[in-house]
């Protein structure tokens, strides 16, 4: 039992329940109930880290999530977590942590020599002291300032554990369960509500655990255990323990993280790490307590000056001795009781050091009744010692210039007075307001459904935190619709008036220099923001980019308040002038998982699959994503097999017999009702009035810009039936489209759609055999006569029921089948089936896109988003007597005007030289360094195996008044030019006879 | 012409294929299970039909057909959700009707006549069936919806995204037990999270 600095009793710890755990490799023990700090601090240690900036030897000075320094490495291998607060970390047995930036040991650690050039690290060093050469900048300089600052090292493996996310919707949401905290969700819950409570703690009580207090004749920590339970008995509250509030999003929104398994070695089968809740709560109940501000004084960093409040906690909840000789330097009445949990721990106190003239009577009473001197009228000046505190220099706050005075202790608590945590207030949209009495800022007027209360409104004695928590609790039920009657008071018994007189900064011994540390998470001195505000950089916000106050991964919990004071003192205004900085989520840093959840891996984004993927998949087709579907791109017949030869024999297959490829990805809308045919012909630019039944016909749809938006086929099914099919990637686009129009522009007209691309499985048969092939399987007349080009017919494929429709993507004859899905599979088997004998095989993605490049369809690359029909060609289509979306914007002068880039074929001229997708299309005068001259670029390019040679689309300027030219294509990015011949973008079958075969 | 063969229609096949046995998920308080097979039909009323064509629903299942959202109407073999401004989804278990494949779909259109539009959507959905005591956890995972027993029960639904993807939640009983109808190509994803969101139960 080494634990020398453990109190024989006292504190919310197990002590039957010891557990062993490392820092730095060596071993050491703990309780239950412990923190990390808090078991360090019982076996007496100190040390934990080196600063940010001048590596500085750093201890713990807080006793939660608001420490900016005590931070280490936890865990080890994949597991490892940097910069986490030792404050925070619930003890586990076998728990290993390492300090960190410090090399190579935590006590003599080499990069300290940074605070002997100190003079040269000042604010904004790094835009001043290495300004030249420029060049050193990237190359030199910021490798070594990242290598000397910095945290902790982040593990390489990928984390081995799951985050998760969830929802939950409540009347109350209670934030903090503290004494007010504790109040308001009895209360609201009392009336009905469904109450949320959430704290950061394991255990439920805030400040009633960490100070010693009484409420209604009990122990504050036994009462708050008797609310706890009462809680949970309550089957309308749900209490999220060790979750912390990190963000007031708009309406109401709120998110938190909830610590699942940070407690233990490593999650329990099936449990998160972390999961982060989105909660939606009607009103707010935010009783997030209070930050404590530490004095400003020479060397306030060194191990062993800590927060007054800290050093209570330590005692109180942990039964830990922070030290052995105590010195309590305070500007308020709240950290006298330090003085006495500190005496009545057995911690020789030497001294109270009250900066104000006239302590409270009362407070000095109690300490006389203890034999601690108080001394008035001075505060620490500096703080001096090695790696650990060894005394302090007294000086007078009073503009004398007697010598300091020195006292040996091993131990400061210091308290330049309390900031209620205003940040979720702030965060909500609300502005924080100064207030004079107690030094600091407290809520202003809410923005949205949310009240605080008790320390964190600015109410710092027990008695107005319990009574406020049982007025807002029930207010806010109230606010939510329910009634009831309000709970009993509760009565605190031994609570102290709030005092204050504030001391923002500490005159130094003899005025000599000091480090006088604001922000220590980030080794921000007060000079730093004294040089800054000389400098012209004296705005609040300027001064925090410019000093990085307030930027480090405590967001300046315990020194934004101190830093703005002083700012203020420099700027010679009072404080509200100088204004406050907005405070933004996360109120703690949050791990990235959480906000992924489990959708990372395979679950990053859903898959959709078409019902012949599995066939697919089995043949070792190699899939290309399109959105969210998972296409087949190319079938490998051996392993050797490259794209290359997998899509020019998938090509050749088809030009030449026949094959098949899947095409249920395509968007498909049933609609249907009187008007349809009108609706068509006001969506699409061509006519759609006299489509007979039973065919199908191509349409453009333009945006209501005039800029082309998708186009594809409609067919009319019946007599007020019609099915429409756009591109994979606008099906959902194409709806909303419909949607639109039909909801804010022609809801006269009678129709209704919906998406049916799920319910259909569609196969393309194309190729000069696919008459033949079909003929086999399916019951209806096939012939030209019968099925021409753009028929449209119901089948029966053996005795699967199928659309059959007569178009063609590849230029080939071609027919689509449609099945219903759950048939796909067996459907495309049959197809394959009846073509066996004819050497039918599949086709993918590649070899469908070097067909549509041979025939000139376009398609996404070219439907950029800025063509218009006539620069795709299709102009001719559009019927300008009707009124079509997009009709007028399409007429615009600098849509039509010369200049635009058209859509062209191209061929290179070079034999054996393949064309580069993304090229630039210029004259040949222009060098290849500077493209600065496009005339264009290459949209699609592919081998085309019918005209052996490659080939291309592109969008050239005026291209299609330039079919015969010879132009340059170049890709700078790889060095490359080549010579092309611009030609009409159609390359086999210019009549489409085939088509019509 | 191939000669006909004499059965009628093959199998269908569920896009949860690779998934062995009727339960995905088989916990002692949790149970994820597919519905296979069912008929699923949207009816959409044309302009100022609505309340016609619920009562033809109506009239013709037996099942009060709501107009007013978020309600789904039930008997033991056939579900009328409602999905969207004069949209619903009718969800049947042909084999528990007692019914031939395709009659459902006849009958509707047949009552619906020219007052709507009647589309089969049988194969485009996977259902799903979600149930025990820890099924409203599981939802919470994957939902941002109000599923406390005082916002949303038995014979409610509603049109909402789950795990990211698109699906009509239709709570059956308070088991509870929720039937989720999503996408076809996204039931192997679908599952995929809900799954996952299991795990902590088993």
């Amino acid at each position: 039992m080494s634990q020398k600095f453990r109190c024989d009793e006292g504190g919310a710890i197990d002590r039957r329940k010891p557990l062993s755990f490392t820092f730095d490799g060596k071993t050491y023990q703990g309780y239950e109930g412990d923190t990390l700090a808090s078991a360090l601090l019982a076996n007496g240690v100190h040390l934990l880290g080196r600063s940010f900036k001048y590596h500085r030897p750093r201890g713990i000075m807080c006793a939660g999530s608001e420490e900016p320094n005590a931070m280490v490495e936890l865990r080890t291998g994949a597991r490892k977590e940097p910069n986490t607060r030792a404050t925070t970390i619930e003890l586990f047995d076998g728990l290993v942590a390492n300090s960190q930036n410090r090399w190579p040991s935590l006590r003599f650690d080499v990069m300290a020599v940074n605070n002997l050039f100190s003079p040269l690290l000042s604010a904004g060093f790094y835009y001043k002291t290495f300004m030249w050469p420029v060049s050193f900048w990237t190359n030199v300089y910021e490798h070594i300032i990242r290598r000397a600052a910095g945290l902790g090292t982040a593990a390489t493996e990928a984390d081995p554990d799951f985050y998760e996310q969830c929802h939950e919707h409540c009347d109350v949401l209670v934030v903090g369960a503290g004494p007010a905290g504790l109040m308001a969700a009895i209360s609201a819950a009392n009336y009905g509500a469904r109450v949320i409570i959430a704290d950061e703690h394991a255990q439920l009580g805030g400040s009633l655990i960490n100070e010693n207090f009484n409420v209604d004749g009990i122990s504050g920590k036994d009462w708050a255990a008797r609310q706890a339970q009462k809680l949970a008995g309550m089957n309308n509250v749900h209490i999220l323990n060790r979750t912390t509030i990190f963000g007031y999003y708009d309406h109401n929104t709120i998110g938190a993280i909830e610590k699942v398994s940070d407690h233990v070695p490593q999650p329990a089968a099936g449990k998160p790490r972390q999961r982060m809740w989105t909660l939606y709560p009607k009103r707010v109940v935010i009783a997030a307590g209070a930050t404590e501000r530490p004095l400003i004084f020479g060397n306030n960093d060194k191990p062993g000056v800590m927060l007054a409040s800290a050093v209570r906690t330590y005692i109180n909840r942990w039964g830990v001795k922070p030290g052995s000789r105590a010195i309590v330097a305070t500007n308020n009445s709240d950290a006298y009781r330090t003085a006495i949990d500190l005496h009545q721990a057995g911690v020789r106190v030497v001294a109270v050091v009250d900066s104000r003239m006239h302590p409270d009577a009362p407070l000095a009473a109690k300490l006389d009744a203890l034999s601690i001197e108080l001394i008035a009228g001075k505060t620490i000046g500096a703080a001096e010692g090695g790696q650990h505190l060894r005394y302090v220099q007294l000086v007078s706050t009073q503009g004398l210039t007697a010598d300091p005075q020195r006292i040996d202790c091993d131990l400061v608590a210091s308290s330049s007075g309390w900031n209620p945590n205003v940040h979720l207030h702030s965060q909500s949209g609300a502005k924080p307001i100064y207030d004079e009495t107690i030094a600091s800022f407290v809520p202003g007027q809410s923005r949205q459904a949310e009240v605080s209360i008790g320390a964190a409104k600015g109410s710092f004695e027990l008695q107005d935190c319990l009574d406020q928590g049982r007025a807002a609790g029930a207010e806010a039920a109230k606010l939510s619709g329910f009634k009831g009657r309000l709970i009993k008071t509760a009565s605190a018994s031994d609570d102290d008036a709030y005092s204050i007189e504030a001391l923002w900064i500490a005159p130094t011994p003899y005025n000599k220099s000091y480090k006088q540390f604001i922000d220590q998470q980030n080794d921000v001195k007060a000079s730093d923001i004294d040089l800054a505000a000389r400098e012209g950089y004296d705005s609040v916000e300027l001064l925090k980019r410019y000093t990085t106050q307030g930027m480090a991964t405590d967001q300046g919990k315990t020194s934004n308040v101190n830093a703005l004071a002083i700012l203020a003192a420099q700027r010679g205004e009072p404080i509200p002038e100088v204004g406050t900085t907005t405070f933004r989520p996360p109120y703690v840093p949050v791990a990235m998982g959480n906000f992924a959840g489990h959708t990372v891996g395979y679950q990053f984004m859903p898959v959709r699959r078409t019902a012949i993927h599995d066939w697919n998949e089995k043949q070792g087709a190699v899939f290309i994503e399109a959105g969210m579907w998972l296409r087949a791109r190319y079938y490998p017949q051996s392993p050797e097999d490259t794209l290359y030869d997998c899509y020019v024999r998938e090509t050749n297959a088809t030009r030449s017999n026949v094959a098949m490829v899947d095409v249920s990805t395509l968007g498909k809308i049933d609609i249907q009702g009187p008007d349809v045919a009108e609706f068509l012909n006001r969506l699409y630019i061509n006519n759609w009035l006299k489509l007979p039944i039973g065919r199908a016909r191509y349409g453009i749809m333009l945006r209501e810009d005039g800029v082309v938006f998708d186009d594809g086929t409609t067919t009319r099914l019946g007599e007020n039936h019609y099915f429409m099919t756009t591109t994979t990637a606008n099906a959902a686009p194409v709806l909303a489209h419909m949607e639109y129009y039909h909801q804010t522009a022609w809801p006269e007209l009678d129709v209704v759609f919906c998406s049916v691309t799920e319910q259909w499985t569609g196969i393309a048969v194309a190729g000069p055999n696919s008459r033949k092939l079909l003929e086999n399987v399916i019951d209806i007349d096939l012939s030209n006569e019968a099925f021409p080009f753009m028929a449209y017919g119901e089948c029966k494929m053996n005795n699967i029921s199928a659309r059959l429709f007569r178009i063609s993507f590849s230029g080939e004859l071609a027919y689509e089948v449609n099945v219903a899905a759950d048939y796909g599979e067996q459907a495309w088997l049959e197809l394959l089936e009846a073509g066996r004998e004819m050497g039918v095989s599949p086709y993918g993605t590649e070899a469908l896109g070097t067909m549509r490049i041979e025939k000139g369809h376009v398609a996404g690359s070219e439907l950029d988003g800025r063509t218009t029909a006539l620069d795709l060609g299709l102009e001719g289509m559009a019927n300008r007597s009707k009124h079509f979306i997009g009709k007028h914007n399409s007429q615009r002068p600098a849509l039509i005007g010369d200049g635009r880039l058209q859509v062209v074929g191209i061929k290179s001229v070079e034999a054996g030289r393949n064309l580069r997708i993304g090229a630039h299309l210029v004259d040949d005068k222009v060098k290849l360094e500077s493209v600065s001259q496009s005339q264009g670029h290459i949209t699609a390019i592919t081998f085309s195996p019918s005209l052996g040679c490659g080939i291309a689309l592109g969008l050239l300027q005026d291209g299609a008044s330039r079919h015969g030219e010879q132009i340059d294509a170049v890709s700078p990015l790889h060095d490359e030019k080549i010579r092309v011949e611009i030609c009409h973008p159609i390359f086999i079958d210019p009549k489409g006879e085939l088509v019509r075969a | 012409m191939p000669e006909t063969q004499a059965n009628a229609l093959p199998a269908r096949v569920s896009p949860l294929l690779a998934i062995e046995g009727d339960a995905i998920i088989d916990y002692k308080n949790l149970r994820l299970q597919e519905r296979k097979s069912l008929t699923v039909i949207q009816v959409l009323a044309f302009a100022n039909q609505h309340q016609a064509v619920a009562t033809a629903i109506s009239k013709e299942l037996g099942i009060e057909c709501a107009v007013s959202p978020g309600i789904c109407n039930a008997n033991e073999h056939t579900q009328v959700a409602w999905n969207g401004p004069n949209s619903w989804m009718i969800i049947a278990s042909d084999e528990a009707a007692k019914r031939k494949s395709g009659a459902l779909m006849k009958s509707l259109q047949k009552a619906v006549a020219d007052t709507g539009a009647v589309v089969d959507q049988s194969h485009g959905r996977c259902a799903l069936r979600l149930s025990g005591i820890h099924a409203r956890k599981v939802m919470a995972k994957n939902t941002a919806i109000d599923l406390h027993p005082i916002a949303f029960g038995p014979g409610q639904c509603a049109l909402t995204a789950v795990a990211h993807m698109s699906a009509l939640v239709i709570q059956v009983d308070d088991s509870p037990s929720y039937d989720l109808l999503v996408a076809r190509s996204l039931a192997r994803s679908f599952v995929d999270a809900i799954e996952h969101a299991c795990h902590e139960f088993a």
